[in-house]
């Protein structure tokens, strides 16, 4: 093998006399200035080489030109990379099928809410009926060690001009959904969902191809849809994209109890810290104030009852009918919800109702 | 050419020309697929649901994979055969096996990693989302290594000095 | 391994194949393979191995490529274009030098409907290249005319690379659209030029005392496809032109009102296509296997080339050969002009090597700062980048836009990337000043628009 002239194989700064480098290829399918890498992974990486006295580094990879996003699970079994900056659950729900959980949809919630759920859903000791906790079922059962990544604020629905009065004016919307949930949603509440790269979304906004589309509002930025965009309903939140970050189980065992202190602190204590937390929202607040007076925000609560109601009635039925294909499958499909329910009114969000007398 | 081998080669070009004809048949249902859900979403505002997810797991590996060998023995292949042109046709052909041989290794080791890929694949039974639902995908996987296989067979047949020029 | 014989034998490998006469796509796969197996090790090496082929495949927007393929064969089963082309060169009065352009604006018409700059060549290799011959350009500059009226797909709107810029350096993708347009006309205006220059500068050299016998015999040739032109009846050139704009019509409203995505153009085109040639009489059995069986050729011969370009740029990302490129620059911020040169210089060396999206998501957020801290904004980098990268994809080693017309149109690509080569460096040379020089040139419009 070639040796790199970057300082994998020579004894840096601060790494005690005659121990040898631990050097982690680390590698992102997001370019390296997305805000996760900003807010989170790279002071993550920062603070770990720092913590450790320089014995840990990463080498790393971004913009998914050695592994594109979606592959870091593949990737980690191979041996392509060491850990996996994030790996997304999401895209992936045969082998991760409890993690769409975070994507169902709530009545209230912020970046705070979630964030703090999803520490608890990850790191939590809740056990499931065969005694596995919610990691241990969904990752460790893959031979993984991962951590939360930190979220943003949570879909909604918006469209290029539609406004949402009447339960009419939902019917025939057609709304790009880039998930099962999103999908099922979007069928609950009478709209067409239609799905498409997101290389197309800003085509097929800008000419009416589609009406709307579900993400975060502080998400827009990347595609350039503040230009597009003219109305959002809030209160109906769509759910969270969540994601984890980690690599393989094998790797994880072969490091020193130290530096698995190390990576566990700091991947533990940044996921809720105060500077990520800024980031993310400087990050929101961009797009918000650029489309400030521009943009009809509405809240679910504004609109006539019938409406209301038909939507709130439209995201419990997401919860069950959720629940009832992970239960067809052989998965927690319940469990999970209420564990997910429970988490996420501690932290502070409100499911719908219906999902309140769940038990 | 002896024999069998004539006969092999007659059972192959029937094979190479049936990969043709899937992935043609693999072109004609996307242009289709799209036609249609393009018209539906105008006219009825409906949509084949999860259709861009199903054509670019299922249908384009289908157009391509199967097709690997006749589009080789086809000469379609852009290459650069300005120096080699200038050499005996005897120093050809030795190049001409050097240069297989090489292709040959390459679609083994291709064969070997696509092959290990989709057994573990249909070990997980991994699925993929589309239009709400789960499809496998361990299938479409297998179509790869076969390709190559169909590839890897097309070169070293191309590689006998009597086959060469036919 | 030190790391420059690790580099040595890899160029060496690729050079010595290339030359050997290896077809493109192994060449790319043998030394993408040995360069991750050196850099990276077995495990790198079994990951990009077992995924990439698939992965690479499995796209939606490349089915832009199939598809306008299949549009391409059936327009040019059709006949379509063939009247087209005679009819212009009639009514130039036998200048075939408009052919050429009439060429370069085709490119440019059909990259306003699409973002496949591959997929266009080879079309346009298929469809334009054997008018081009017939009408007395040499078949080498006919498929670089092809190859590089294919590159503008990347350049002109709608443009995928655009949208991914727009993505990782958070600008408004309606901007950098309305940004490109002028660099666009820019870039079309140069390769007309081009394109007439070496037309007339092939035809002064075949100069009638030395003509051999074989050039006597093709001129002859010309010259009588030029005269049976004569005895094509009107009411065929009338219909073709009246299915060409019907089909490009379609495309083009289509489009542009919203019923389809310039990704679902593809497949409507080739069914409209399609329409139009059942309208025409033209569709029969031998119609439909002749068209179907080359687009299958010409989409396998596309992917393979892009399989082994995918395993070769994960070669070139393990051995930080980008990383240690741009690294160099950072120094130099005191000279702005050196550093944008040096940059683009760059810029158009990851084009060569590696497919568009690739460099783009690896090296902008990189490099983007250096560009911002010696004043240039995003959507003026954004417009320098397109421009190289459209240039990028004529040059070798890895020049998708020539191969694909190579594929199709059987000429050696050596003989294409003489001309192609040219035409990239006119294009960098002529076009990146004058964007340096008038930023204006790219703020213009958008600035007009938002007003
Ligand atoms: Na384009
Ligand atoms: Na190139």
């Amino acid at each position: 093998q070639v040796e790199q002239s970057s300082p994998s194989f020579t004894s840096g700064e601060g790494a005690e006399e005659g121990e040898e480098k631990i050097v982690l290829r680390a590698s992102t399918g997001l370019p390296e200035n997305h805000i996760w890498m900003t807010s989170l992974l790279i002071p993550w990486m920062d603070k770990v080489e720092k913590d450790s006295n320089g014995k840990v580094e990463f080498e790393l990879f971004a913009g998914g030109e050695l592994v594109a996003l979606g592959q870091e699970f593949d990737a980690l079994n191979a041996g392509t990379i060491d850990v996996a900056l994030p790996i997304m659950p999401l895209y992936d729900p045969s082998r991760f099928p409890l993690s769409e959980v975070t994507m169902l949809p709530l009545a209230e919630t912020s970046m705070e809410t979630f964030n703090k759920a999803f520490a608890e859903l990850i790191y939590g000791d809740f056990k499931f009926q065969d005694g596995e906790t919610f990691s241990e079922s969904e990752f460790t059962s893959n031979k993984l060690k991962v951590w939360a990544m930190n979220g943003g604020s949570a879909y909604v629905l918006s469209t290029t001009g539609t406004n949402i009065d009447t339960i009419d004016d939902i019917q025939g919307l057609r709304i790009r959904t880039g998930s099962r949930l999103n999908e099922l949603y979007v069928k609950n509440v009478g709209a067409t969902p239609i799905s498409m790269p997101q290389t197309d979304g800003y085509d097929a906004l800008s000419r009416g191809t589609i009406d709307g589309t579900l993400m975060a509002v502080g998400d827009w930025g990347g595609w350039g849809y503040q230009e597009l965009f003219k109305y959002v309903l809030e209160g109906a939140y769509i759910g969270h994209f969540s994601a984890v970050f980690g690599m393989q189980e094998e790797k994880w065992n072969s490091l020193p109890d130290d530096v698995q202190k190390v990576l566990d602190n700091a991947a533990q204590e940044l996921q809720l810290g105060t500077e990520q937390h800024e980031k993310m929202s400087a990050e929101e607040k961009k797009v918000y104030d650029e489309v400030e007076g521009k943009v009809e925000f509405e809240t679910l609560g504004d609109l006539d009852p019938a409406t209301r109601d038909h939507i709130m009635a439209a995201m419990s039925k997401t919860w069950f009918d959720w629940i009832e294909l992970m239960e067809a499958d052989g998965q927690p499909g319940k469990q999970t919800a209420i564990l997910w329910r429970d988490i996420i009114t501690e932290a502070g969000g409100k499911v719908p109702d219906a999902v309140m007398d769940l038990e | 050419m002896d024999g069998g081998l004539l006969k092999f080669k007659n059972g192959f070009n029937y094979i190479k020309t049936s990969g043709l004809i899937l992935s043609a048949i693999g072109i004609v249902i996307i242009m289709v697929t799209i036609a249609i859900d393009v018209f539906l979403r105008n006219v009825f505002n409906s949509s084949i649901s999860g259709n861009y997810e199903l054509i670019q797991k299922y249908l384009m590996p289908l157009v391509v994979f199967p097709a690997m060998a006749i589009t080789y023995s086809s000469g379609i292949m852009p290459r650069l055969d300005m120096i080699v042109e200038k050499f005996s046709p005897k120093i050809q052909y030795v190049i001409h096996l050097f240069v297989s041989l090489i292709d040959f290794l390459i679609m083994v080791l291709l064969i070997y990693y696509t092959w290990n890929y989709a057994m573990q694949a249909l070990a997980a039974n991994v699925t993929f989302p589309a239009g709400g639902a789960m499809y496998p995908l361990y299938p479409v996987l297998f179509i790869v290594p076969i390709g190559f296989v169909l590839l890897a067979i097309e070169i070293l047949l191309n590689m006998m000095p009597a086959t060469k020029k036919s | 391994m030190p790391e420059s014989v690790a580099l040595i034998i890899i160029f060496g490998l690729f050079f010595l194949l290339l030359l050997a006469g290896q077809q493109i796509s192994t060449v790319l796969l043998a030394t993408g393979i040995v360069g991750v197996f050196l850099y990276g090790g077995s495990g790198a090496l079994t990951g990009i191995l077992q995924l990439e082929p698939y992965t690479r495949v499995a796209s939606y927007a490349l089915t832009t490529i199939p598809l306008f393929i299949l549009m391409a064969e059936f327009i040019m089963y059709s006949d379509i274009v063939k009247y087209l082309y005679h009819m212009l060169f009639k009514v130039s009065k036998g200048k075939p030098g408009i052919l050429g352009v009439f060429t370069i604006l085709l490119g440019g018409f059909l990259g306003a409907v699409s973002g496949s700059a591959s997929a266009i060549s080879a079309a346009l290799g298929q469809i334009s290249v054997p008018e081009l011959r017939k009408h007395g350009y040499n078949e080498n500059l006919a498929g670089a005319v092809a190859a590089s009226a294919g590159s503008l797909a990347t350049l002109i709107p709608p443009s995928i690379g655009l949208i991914i810029y727009g993505a990782i350096t958070q600008t408004p993708v309606g901007q950098l659209f309305m940004a490109s347009v002028i660099p666009g006309i820019l870039t079309i205006g140069v390769l007309v030029i081009c394109t007439l220059f070496f037309y007339h500068r092939s035809k002064a050299s075949v100069d009638p005392r030395v003509l051999t016998s074989s050039v006597r015999e093709e001129a002859a040739a010309i010259e009588e496809t030029a005269h049976a032109e004569e005895d094509i009846p009107t009411s065929k050139f009338v219909i073709s032109l009246i299915a060409s704009l019907f089909i490009m019509g379609s495309v083009f409203i289509g489009i542009y009102t919203g019923i389809f995505t310039p990704t679902e153009a593809g497949g409507v085109g080739a069914a409209i296509s399609l329409i139009a040639a059942i309208c025409l009489g033209k569709v029969n059995v031998a119609f439909i296997k002749n068209s179907l069986r080359s687009t299958v050729r010409i989409t396998c011969m596309v992917m393979m080339i892009m399989i082994g370009a995918q395993v070769f740029a994960k070669f070139i990302s393990l051995s930080m050969i980008p990383r240690k490129l741009i690294a160099l620059l950072e120094p130099l911020a005191g000279t702005p002009i050196l550093v944008i040169v040096l940059l683009l210089i760059t810029y158009f060396i990851l084009f060569m090597f590696v497919e568009g999206a690739a460099v783009l998501l690896m090296a902008v957020p990189v490099t983007l700062p250096i560009a911002q801290m010696i004043g240039l904004d995003a959507i003026e980098f954004g417009m320098l980048i397109g421009v190289v990268g459209a240039a990028g994809l004529l040059t070798p080693p890895v020049g998708m836009c020539v191969y694909a017309v190579a594929g199709v149109t059987k000429t050696p690509i050596d003989r294409l990337f003489r001309y192609s080569t040219i035409f990239a460096v006119m294009i960098c040379v002529i076009v990146v000043p004058l964007l340096l020089i008038f930023p204006q040139l790219i703020t213009w419009l958008p600035d007009t628009m938002s007003q």
